[in-house]
């Protein structure tokens, strides 16, 4: 089982220690960037203006077609590798362009130096190029007294800074124009205005101007590599790329291998989704294509590897090879709005920095910065190639865990959880201990919990049911009943997995949907033993409990008499339809199981929405009293399952309410499993936002459809003293089923 | 001129009208700020540049080496209305002159983009670096979207050594406060003019 990442030895696939950063330098770059108030507004803003314009300029287009064009030429390119670098070498080389490959960074510095030093070059004028970012040219170049000076305006601020960007497409986006004010008034020696953005840019114009026509060397990146006729790419949107690859007498282009497109067509492909993406333009201003070295002119190429092969070679990430570096996946993610691109340590940052950086930094570069994904899969439905960013991190968590182990207590959790028998033990235990702090309400409050305070001071966390669901159900297959509500599920059995939260927690919501599936007229079987998914350890990368986990659901599960597996909790029903495969993919035994289940799990509204056709008015209030609600999407509902119009219907056409959409409705509400534990500040900040943005819809009453989500934002109503209640779309649907029952 | 809104993906299979293409390539090249008109011949082109140029109340254009030799009408009427013509030797010969003239080898309607081929620095330069740059096309070099836009490409790098690049309005940047500032090293004003009779 080659390359695998279960398994611990695949780690060492993996170069560690090239230029990594440990733990305690994320923490500080962590704590550092929670104090700043200005990154965070300002990543607000940007993160809320680029959903909707993007939204605006993608709508014009038919964008999933264009994905996946964009990714069937990715995957031709990359799968055949070295077929396409030779058609682009001797290509790009007919054009008189001098072609060098570089296996790490050191050799495409010395490449560089070399050149350089023949040419007797002591200014060096370079335009974007992410490349030149991973390698650390500047800084390289610095030390053996070659000036490289940032003709990118957002990348020239953080140049004169001193600062690495914060973000792949805007480098100063993390700045406020009288910190860029400042720094140029140092710069220039002169008064630059604090206010006046027109007034800095027209400032750097004429500086970097100089720079263009004294340079003796201009380094450039790529944004595409042209196979069929050996041409570069490159978009930009001031001009600086033109005038780099121009002016200078020495051009040098620095590109990832793994740039390659086929055909010119698949570049306009390119073009068509990476400006929607990036910066939510239909195309940049300026699309060059270089083929060869302009008359007078000398121009190499240096194509860098630095860990692209060893990635290409692990069947979970060869996909991550696809990233054409537009950002969208930082512009979604909700850590990176809160704390911004510094914290991740190297220069990709958003979710696919957390999957390439490993490979050209090591390991340990990773292992604190991967601790910020929330598991939201925000990212995945923005990336222009459709790269599956969610499970790859948790593949790389999975492989820093494999490398440096799990904290000792999470460990100890975890161990435990994984044991069915023993767990329901505990929790009966747990039931009787937590009475002292409880005092018979369902909720432990902080103060209760000095301990945990950072993670409980804003939200208090729930307490364990006296009675789990398992007790309140009767195990085994129940009969169908006569139907309550027409539909078209009639006579088909489900079973029934509630998931571990609403067994322990919240069983009255596991109630709900037997009750709500008990109406249509099913054969319902609620198997016996039920534990938890394995969720929790998989987003923990213990794959080896994830593993055991999903093999007791599914021997539980197991039943081929079984039409659907139905289940109230988005999560679980993500866990077992897109992670269990992944999880048993080199299992033959066990994975045609987890397919199957995989097949027949499905989340309760779309079962009743997609299955059961619930007609509409067909559980409105008798009373006819009318009720206004918002609704929270949950991460693994809207991203991982594209739930949107199931929940949407089921409350405003069966039930007949009326629902206020729920503004950045997209947006996690910080649960995110143990993310909640181990990074509470960030999201305590995310969990005021969404409870802000639901008070803001004047409702009192916010509905979702994963226990996790609604654990989150019941304990911050309940520690802020919030007016709103949050309950389970079942809850509400179960409501007027016994409302019809009980009225017969 | 009439703006219809259209969809590339669905232009290339409806085979659009030549008007069509002429309106949404316009429609597009405002939207990135861009200004663009049509006009019948290079007596009207060099009127068009005129008016431009007395907005920047300036007498000497700087043109590319393309357009010189491709439309040596146009550049006639220019100096026939008083206007010195010059080709750069060099790039610093541009370097923020206040108006350049150059020549696209097509429009592309999709995104209301000028495709130039610029071989040589010194033509190159024209378009790099002067603050003010017209742009003439030929109305018949109006193509609907990137598709037909890729076979260009493919036959411009057919011909050995080339420097193509698309050019879809000023130069601009976002990275200050994400505040739009137009003329950041390219120029800042874009004009491009559509001749339906280019000589």
């Amino acid at each position: 089982m080659a390359n695998s990442i279960d398994h611990p030895i695949d780690a060492q696939h993996v170069q560690k220690h090239r230029h990594g950063h440990d733990d305690r330098l994320f923490g500080e770059r962590y704590v550092s960037a929670l104090g700043n108030d200005q990154l965070t507004r300002n990543l607000t803003a940007f993160q809320r203006s680029w959903r909707v314009s993007r939204a605006a300029i993608t709508e014009e287009v038919e964008f999933d077609l264009l994905r996946g064009l964009l990714k069937d030429a990715k995957t031709e390119a990359i799968d055949n590798l070295d077929h396409y670098l030779d058609l682009f070498v001797a290509q790009t080389e007919s054009g008189g362009t001098t072609v060098h490959f570089a296996s790490d960074a050191d050799q495409a510095t010395a490449i560089i130096l070399r050149i350089a030093r023949e040419h007797n070059v002591t200014l060096v004028a370079k335009s974007k190029s992410m490349v030149s970012e991973e390698i650390e040219l500047n800084q390289r170049f610095a030390e053996r007294g070659i000036d490289v000076i940032e003709t990118d305006l957002g990348e020239w601020i953080v140049q004169l800074r001193s600062e690495r960007p914060s973000h792949m497409v805007m480098p100063a986006i993390h700045l406020a124009r009288q910190e860029v004010g400042d720094v140029f008034s140092k710069k220039l020696g002169h008064e630059i205005s604090r206010e006046n953005v027109t007034e800095q840019v027209h400032a750097a114009r004429e500086e970097i101007r100089d720079v263009f026509f004294t340079a003796g060397m201009g380094i450039t990146g790529a944004n595409a590599l042209i196979a069929e006729s050996g041409t570069v790419m490159m978009v930009t949107n001031e001009g600086n790329g033109r005038l780099t690859s121009s002016i200078p007498p020495v051009h040098v282009i620095l590109a990832g291998i793994e740039k390659l497109v086929p055909t010119y067509e698949d570049a306009m492909t390119q073009l068509r989704v990476l400006a929607r993406s990036a910066t939510a333009q239909r195309i940049t201003v300026y699309t060059t294509f270089i083929h060869g070295p302009s008359p007078g002119q000398e121009q190499h190429l240096v194509l860098v590897d630095n860990g692209r092969r060893e990635m290409r070679e692990m069947p979970e990430f060869r996909e991550a090879l696809h990233c054409i570096r537009c950002a969208a996946c930082a512009n979604v993610c909700p850590p990176y709005r809160e704390v911004g691109g510094h914290v991740f340590g190297h220069i990709y940052s958003g979710a696919i920095g957390l999957v390439v950086t490993p490979f050209m930094h090591g390991i340990d570069a990773t292992a604190g910065p991967q601790s910020l994904c929330l598991s939201c899969n925000a990212c995945e439905t923005v990336c222009p190639v459709g790269i599956p960013l969610p499970r790859q991190i948790l593949d790389v968590r999975a492989m820093v865990i494999a490398e440096r182990g799990l904290k000792r207590t999470k460990r100890a959790i975890l161990a435990a959880y994984s044991h069915a028998r023993l767990m329901n033990v505990l929790f009966k235990i747990g039931t009787k201990v937590q009475l002292p702090v409880t005092r018979g309400k369902r909720v432990i409050r902080g103060r209760r919990l000095p301990i945990l305070e950072k993670q409980t001071r804003w939200r208090s966390l729930p307490a364990l049911a006296n009675r789990p669901l398992r007790d309140r159900l009767r195990s085994g297959a129940s009969p169908a009943a006569t139907p309550v509500i027409p539909n078209a599920a009639v006579g088909l059995t489900v079973a029934l997995f509630p998931g571990c939260m609403t067994d322990r927690i919240y069983p009255e919501q596991g109630e709900a949907v037997a009750t709500v599936l008990g109406a249509l007229g099913l054969q319902i079987v609620h198997p016996i033993g039920m534990h938890c998914c394995g969720l929790i350890p998989n987003n923990s990368g213990d794959v080896s409990h994830a593993i055991s986990m999903a093999r007791q659901t599914l021997e539980r599960l197991d039943s081929a008499s079984i039409d659907y597996i139905v289940s109230g909790s988005a999560s679980c029903v993500a866990m077992i339809r897109r992670d269990y495969p992944h999880l048993f993919r080199n299992d033959p035994e066990w994975l045609p199981r987890a397919i199957a289940a995989s097949e027949k799990i499905v989340d309760f509204t779309s079962f009743l929405v997609k299955i059961a056709q619930l007609p509409t008015g067909s559980l409105t209030a008798l009373a006819g009293s009318e009720r206004e609600l918002t609704y929270h999407d949950s991460c693994q509902g809207l991203n991982a399952l594209g739930l949107l119009s199931e929940p949407r219907y089921l409350i405003e056409q069966v039930m007949g309410d009326t629902m206020v959409e729920l503004a950045e409705n997209t947006l996690c509400c910080g649960f995110g499993g143990s993310f909640s534990f181990e990074h509470p500040a960030v999201a305590e900040r995310l969990m005021n936002r969404k409870l802000d943005n639901a008070e803001a819809t004047g409702c009192r009453l916010i509905v979702s459809d994963n226990q996790g989500c609604i654990m989150h934002l019941r304990g911050g109503v309940d520690a802020l003293g919030r007016q709103v209640e949050v309950r389970h779309i079942a809850e509400l649907l179960a409501e007027r089923v016994r409302e019809r029952t009980t009225s017969r | 001129m009439t703006v219809k809104r259209c969809n590339w993906s669905h232009m290339t299979k409806t085979a659009p009208s030549a008007e069509d293409l002429i309106a949404l390539f316009s429609e597009r090249l405002l939207g990135v700020g861009g200004h663009g008109q049509v006009v019948a011949d290079s007596t009207s082109a060099a009127d068009a540049i005129h008016a431009i140029a007395g907005e920047e109340s300036v007498r000497t254009i700087w043109a590319s080496s393309d357009v010189t030799q491709r439309a040596p009408a146009l550049i006639a009427h220019l100096a026939q209305l008083g206007f010195a013509t010059k080709v750069p030797e060099c790039a610093v010969d541009v370097r923020d002159q206040p108006l350049g003239l150059a020549i696209a080898e097509g429009a592309i309607a999709e995104t209301g983009t000028a495709i130039m081929s610029e071989p040589h620095v010194d033509s190159r330069s024209v378009t790099l670096i002067t603050e003010t740059l017209v742009i003439v096309c030929p109305t018949s070099a109006v193509m609907p979207s990137l598709d037909e836009a890729a076979r260009m490409l493919r036959a411009i790098s057919a011909s050995g050594a080339s420097y193509a690049t698309f050019v879809t309005g000023p130069s601009r940047t976002a990275d200050i406060e994400r505040q739009l500032t137009v003329g950041v090293q390219g120029p800042g004003v874009l004009h491009f003019i559509l001749v339906d009779d280019l000589s």
